[in-house]
C-alpha cells in the first residue's frame, strides 16, 4: 500500500514543478531586438552574475543604479533565470554570451561592452614550459584561431568535434585540468570527452610541441587548485586573466575576452503549445545525443561510490569498534579525534582536502578519492551507531555470559551483538539514505556522478526541468533499492523469525 | 572450598566490604542476610569476579582467582550465578538459553545439550516452554529458566543474588520451591535474600552482614533464635517488632498504614489479625490520643508472637496524665475493648513519656 502513495506524491510533485517552470519551456522565436540597448536603459534593473565574481563595481561604473544583484553558481542557471524574467541582465564572458545568443533566439547581447580582457591558459608559477607554449601559440595563424572560435560559439553542433591526437607525442604527456561545464570553451561531450575552444586550442599547441594531452574535467574552482598543487601542468576553461589570478599562476593569453551583459530579446507574442514545449524539452534532455546513456553512467557512478563506501565504511567502523572495545586508551583517544575531525567538516570539504592536499601529487582518480572519503564518513557513523547500539543492551546480558564462563570476545559476538543489531539497523538505514544524497558533491573533484550528469545536461540544453526532476527521481529510486536490500537482510537475520525446525536443527526431540 | 582472605571492595563513594574473611566448605548452603547496603551482593559478585576486589584474595580450591593471569573462564564454568533480574539472553529461545553454554563452552553435541536442557526444564516445571522467548514468560518462569541455565553447566558452586526480589509476591513461591530442591543436590550454595523464613528453612549456615563485613556467622538456630551481637540482635528483633513514632498531628497516616501492612505480611500474620491490628491502631491513636494531645509525641511498639499468635501493643506518650481506657472517647474505647484485651495503664511522673498503655490482641 505504501508504494502507490509514494508514486502518487511524486506525480503531484512533478505536476507542480511543471506548472511553475512552464513559461521557461515556451520559447519565443520572433522579435529579434534586445530588450535593453545601452547601460542607461539598465538603470534600476536587476543584474546577475556568478557567485564569487567581484564585478559589482565594474557594473556600477557603467550602470548608475542597479535595483539588486543576484548570484548564480553556474552559467546555465543564470541564463535560465534571464529567460524566466527573474533577472534582467546577466554578466558573462563573450564566449558564453555568443554561444547562448546563437542558440537561444530569446537572448541577445547588450551592444555595449563592460570591459575587455584576455582568456588565459594557466601554468604553475614560474613554469619554464610557458615560453615554449607561447612561441607555439605565436606560430599559429590568426585565421585558424578565428575559424575555431566561430565553430565553437556557433549553433551547429555537428561541427563541434575535437581533432584526434594523431601526432607521435615524442615529448611525453601532460595533464590538463579543464573546467567541464563551461560551454563553449571547455565542457563534456556525450561520451564524457572534453570538448571546446580551449581544449582544441590546447591540442593545437600540443601538436606544435609534439606532446600528448590528458584532460581532466572538473569544476572551475578546482582548476587553478590543480595547477597550483601540481596535479596538472596546465589549466584552462574560460579563465579570464585578472591581477588577482596572476598572483596564483602564470598565464598564456590566447584569446580576447570581454565582459558583456546578456539580456532578453524584446517580447513578442508567445507561440507553440505547452505540450510541444514539454516534448521538445524531454527530447533535448534524454534523447538527443543519446543523453540517457549519460544518465545511466551517472547512476552507475553514484551507485558504485555509495555501495563501495557502505561496504568499506561498515567494515572500517566495525573493526575500529572492536579495537576500541578492548579498552586501549590510545586507540580510543585516536578514534575520538579522527571521528571529531571527520564529522566536524562538511563532506565536500573533506573530499577536496583528500583530492587536492592528501592525494595532491599522487595519480589517484576522483572516484577512488570519493570512495575513500565517504568510507571514512560512513565508517565514523557506523562506529557511533555500534557504540550506542551496544550500550543499549542491558549490562546484565554481559554479566550473565561472563558468569557462565564465556570469554569477552565470545560474549560480544554470541550475546551482545545479536541484541545490539535491532538498535543499530534503523540508524544504519538512515545513514545509507544520507550517504547516497551526500555523494552528490563528488562533482567538485571531477567525478561525473548523477548530480553532475544533470548539471552537464542542463548546461547543454538550458532546460532546468527534466534534468533536475530526473535526477531527483533517480535518487529516490537508488535509495529505495539500497534500503530494500538492507530490509531484506534484516528480515533474514531476525532470530525471531526462525521456525521451530530451524531452532532445533539437528536435534531429535523424542516427543 | 572457597576462602575469602581480607577481602576489600571500595567504590568512589562507599566501601561496601572492608575486611571479609571466611571459609566456605563444600556442600554448605549459606544464607547471606543483613540490612540493605551492607555489601551482600557485592560479596557474591566478588566471589566470581564480576566485581574485582580492591584488595584481598578469593581462593577457590586453593587457586587465587584474583591473581592476574588466572583463567577466570574455567573457574566461572564451575560456578553458576542466578541474578535478581534473570538476565536471560533475549534473542534466544528458552531451550537455546539452556543449551548455549554447554555447547559453546563444554563442546557438547546439540543433541546432548538438548536432552540435558529439556530434562532440566522439566525439572523446573517448564518442559513445555522450550520454544518460547524469554519475554513471553512471567518473572517466576524466567527465574526458573535462569536456574536451569545455570544447572546445565553442572557447577560445583551456585551463587544466588536475591533470586526472588524482582518477582511479584505471587511468583515468589514457585522459585523458592525450585531453590529448595537445589539445596538437596549437595552443591555449595550462597544465597542473598530478604525472605527470612526461607533463608532459615533452607540453609546450613548464615552470614549476617553489617559494618563492611560478616558481622556474625553461625547456624540458622544461632543467628535467628539466639543472636549474640548487638546489631544482629536488633536486626532479628526488628523483624518481629514494629516501632512507630508520631511527632505531629499531621503525620503520614497512610504511610504508617502501609508500614503496618508490610510488617504484617512479612510476619505472615493472618488477614483477620491484620484487620484487627489496623483497627486497634486507628481507634487508639487517631480517635483517642491525637484529639487530646496538643503536641503529640507518641511511640507505638507492636510485637507479634508466632507461638500463641497474639499481637502485643505498647504505647507511650508525653503530656499530662490521661488514662485512655477510662477517660478517652467512649465509643472508640468500646470498639477497642471489643477487639483487644489485657488493658493496662501506668503513669510515671519521672519519665519523659509518662503515659504508658498496653493491650493484647488475641486470635
Amino acid at each position: 500500500m505504501k508504494k502507490p502513495v509514494m508514486i502518487f506524491r511524486l506525480f503531484l510533485l512533478i505536476c507542480a514543478a511543471a506548472l511553475f517552470s512552464a513559461p521557461d519551456l515556451m520559447a519565443e522565436t520572433n522579435g529579434r531586438q534586445p530588450e535593453f540597448r545601452t547601460f542607461d536603459e539598465l538603470n534600476g534593473k536587476r543584474i546577475s552574475m556568478l557567485t564569487g565574481a567581484p564585478f559589482e563595481k565594474m557594473i556600477l561604473g557603467k550602470v548608475k543604479e542597479v535595483e539588486s544583484f543576484s548570484y548564480f553558481n553556474n552559467m546555465p542557471d543564470m541564463l535560465l533565470a534571464i529567460k524566466a524574467g527573474k533577472t534582467d541582465a546577466g554578466l558573462s564572458n563573450n564566449a558564453i554570451a555568443s554561444l547562448s545568443v546563437n542558440r537561444n533566439p530569446e537572448l541577445m547581447i547588450l551592444p555595449e561592452n563592460l570591459q575587455n580582457s584576455m582568456f588565459g591558459i594557466a601554468f604553475a608559477k614560474g613554469d619554464p614550459q610557458l615560453a615554449d607554449w607561447q612561441s607555439a601559440y605565436d606560430r599559429i595563424p590568426e585565421e585558424t584561431k578565428q575559424a575555431m572560435w566561430e565553430k565553437w560559439t556557433g549553433a551547429d553542433e555537428s561541427l563541434k568535434k575535437m581533432p584526434p591526437q594523431d601526432w607521435p607525442g615524442k615529448n611525453g604527456t601532460i595533464r590538463a585540468a579543464v573546467c567541464d561545464t563551461l560551454e563553449p570553451l571547455s565542457y563534456t561531450g556525450e561520451g564524457g570527452e572534453i570538448l571546446g575552444f580551449d581544449a582544441e586550442m590546447i591540442l593545437l599547441l600540443a601538436r606544435e610541441l609534439d606532446v600528448h594531452v590528458e584532460f581532466e574535467g572538473m569544476e572551475l574552482s578546482g582548476v587553478l587548485a590543480s595547477v597550483q598543487s601540481g596535479r596538472a601542468q596546465i589549466g584552462a576553461g574560460s579563465i579570464i586573466v585578472s591581477p588577482e589570478r596572476r598572483e596564483a599562476v602564470d598565464f598564456l593569453e590566447y584569446w580576447p575576452a570581454a565582459f558583456v551583459l546578456v539580456v532578453r530579446a524584446s517580447q513578442g507574442d508567445g507561440s507553440g503549445g505547452f505540450v510541444s514545449a514539454v516534448i521538445s524539452s524531454f527530447e533535448k534532455t534524454f534523447l538527443r545525443e543519446n543523453r540517457w546513456k549519460m544518465f545511466l553512467e551517472g547512476i552507475g557512478k553514484t551507485l558504485l561510490i555509495t555501495v563501495l563506501s557502505i561496504l568499506f565504511g561498515t567494515a572500517l567502523g566495525f573493526s575500529v569498534y572492536l579495537v576500541c572495545r578492548a579498552g586501549n586508551p590510545a586507540a580510543n583517544a585516536a578514534t575520538r579525534f579522527v571521528v571529531w575531525l571527520i564529522q566536524g567538516m562538511p563532506g565536500v570539504v573533506l573530499l577536496m582536502i583528500l583530492y587536492h592536499v592528501v592525494f595532491g601529487k599522487a595519480a589517484v582518480s576522483g572516484t577512488t578519492v570519493s570512495v575513500i572519503g565517504f568510507s571514512l564518513i560512513f565508517g565514523c557513523a557506523v562506529y557511533g551507531m555500534i557504540h550506542s547500539g551496544v550500550a543499549a543492551v542491558d549490562a546484565g546480558q554481559t554479566e550473565a555470559a561472563y558468569a557462565l564462563g564465556y570469554s569477552d570476545r565470545r560474549t560480544f559476538f554470541r550475546v551482545i551483538w545479536p541484541q545490539a543489531l535491532p538498535h543499530i539497523i534503523p540508524f544504519y538505514k538512515g545513514e545509507i539514505t544520507a550517504l547516497i544524497k551526500m555523494t552528490a558533491v563528488v562533482g567538485y573533484i571531477a567525478v561525473q556522478d548523477l548530480t553532475r550528469t544533470g548539471d552537464l545536461i542542463r548546461s547543454r540544453t538550458y532546460e532546468a526541468f527534466f534534468p533536475l526532476i530526473a535526477v531527483a527521481v533517480l535518487y529516490y529510486v537508488l535509495a529505495a533499492v539500497l534500503i530494500f536490500v538492507v530490509n531484506r537482510l534484516e528480515f533474514l537475520a531476525d532470530p525471531r523469525r526462525r521456525s521451530p525446525e530451524k531452532i532445533l536443527k539437528g536435534v531429535k526431540t523424542h516427543d | 572450598m572457597i576462602e575469602l582472605v581480607h577481602l576489600r571492595k571500595e567504590y568512589e563513594s562507599s566501601i561496601p566490604l572492608k575486611d571479609v574473611n571466611a571459609v566456605i566448605r563444600d556442600g554448605e548452603v549459606i544464607s547471606v542476610i543483613g540490612p540493605s547496603g551492607t555489601g551482600k551482593s557485592t560479596l557474591l559478585r566478588c566471589i566470581n569476579m564480576l566485581e574485582k576486589p580492591t584488595s584481598g584474595k578469593v581462593l577457590i580450591n586453593g587457586t587465587d582467582i584474583t591473581a592476574p593471569g588466572c583463567d577466570l573462564r574455567k573457574i566461572r564454568q564451575k560456578m553458576g550465578m542466578v541474578f535478581q533480574s534473570f538476565n536471560l539472553f533475549g534473542h534466544l529461545t528458552v531451550i537455546e538459553n539452556v543449551m548455549a553454554a554447554p555447547m559453546d563452552l563444554l563442546h557438547k553435541s546439540r543433541q546432548e545439550a538438548y536432552d540435558e536442557g529439556m530434562r532440566l526444564l522439566r525439572s523446573v516445571g517448564l518442559g513445555e516452554k522450550g520454544l518460547k522467548y524469554p519475554d513471553e514468560l512471567s518473572g517466576g518462569q524466567k527465574q526458573r529458566v535462569a536456574i536451569a541455565r545455570t544447572l546445565a553447566m553442572d557447577p560445583d558452586v551456585i551463587l544466588l543474588d536475591e533470586p526472588t526480589s524482582a518477582l511479584d509476591p505471587a511468583m515468589v513461591g514457585e522459585v523458592q520451591a525450585v531453590v529448595r530442591e537445589l539445596t538437596k543436590m549437595g552443591k555449595t550454595m550462597m544465597i542473598v535474600t530478604h525472605e527470612m523464613d526461607f533463608a532459615k528453612a533452607i540453609c546450613s549456615r548464615v552470614f549476617y552482614m553489617d559494618e563492611g563485613g560478616i558481622y556474625e556467622d553461625g547456624t540458622p538456630e544461632q543467628i535467628f533464635e539466639h543472636p549474640q551481637k548487638e546489631k544482629t540482635i536488633r536486626f532479628i528483633r526488628r523483624l518481629k517488632v514494629l516501632e512507630l513514632e508520631i511527632g505531629s498531628a499531621s503525620y503520614d497516616f497512610l504511610g504508617t498504614q502501609t508500614e503496618i501492612e508490610r510488617w504484617c505480611s512479612q510476619n505472615q500474620i493472618s488477614y483477620r489479625m491484620t484487620g484487627r491490628i489496623h483497627l486497634a491502631f486507628e481507634e487508639m491513636i487517631q480517635q483517642i490520643l491525637l484529639p487530646v494531645c496538643k503536641v503529640p509525641r507518641i511511640r507505638v511498639q507492636i510485637e507479634y508472637s508466632r507461638a500463641d499468635e497474639t499481637a502485643h501493643f505498647q504505647i507511650t506518650w508525653a503530656g499530662d496524665r490521661f488514662d485512655p481506657f477510662r477517660d478517652g472517647d467512649a465509643l472508640s474505647a468500646a470498639v477497642l475493648k471489643s477487639a483487644a484485651s489485657d488493658f493496662e495503664y501506668r503513669w510515671d511522673e519521672t519519665a519523659e513519656y509518662g503515659n504508658q498503655a498496653a493491650f493484647r490482641i488475641l486470635p
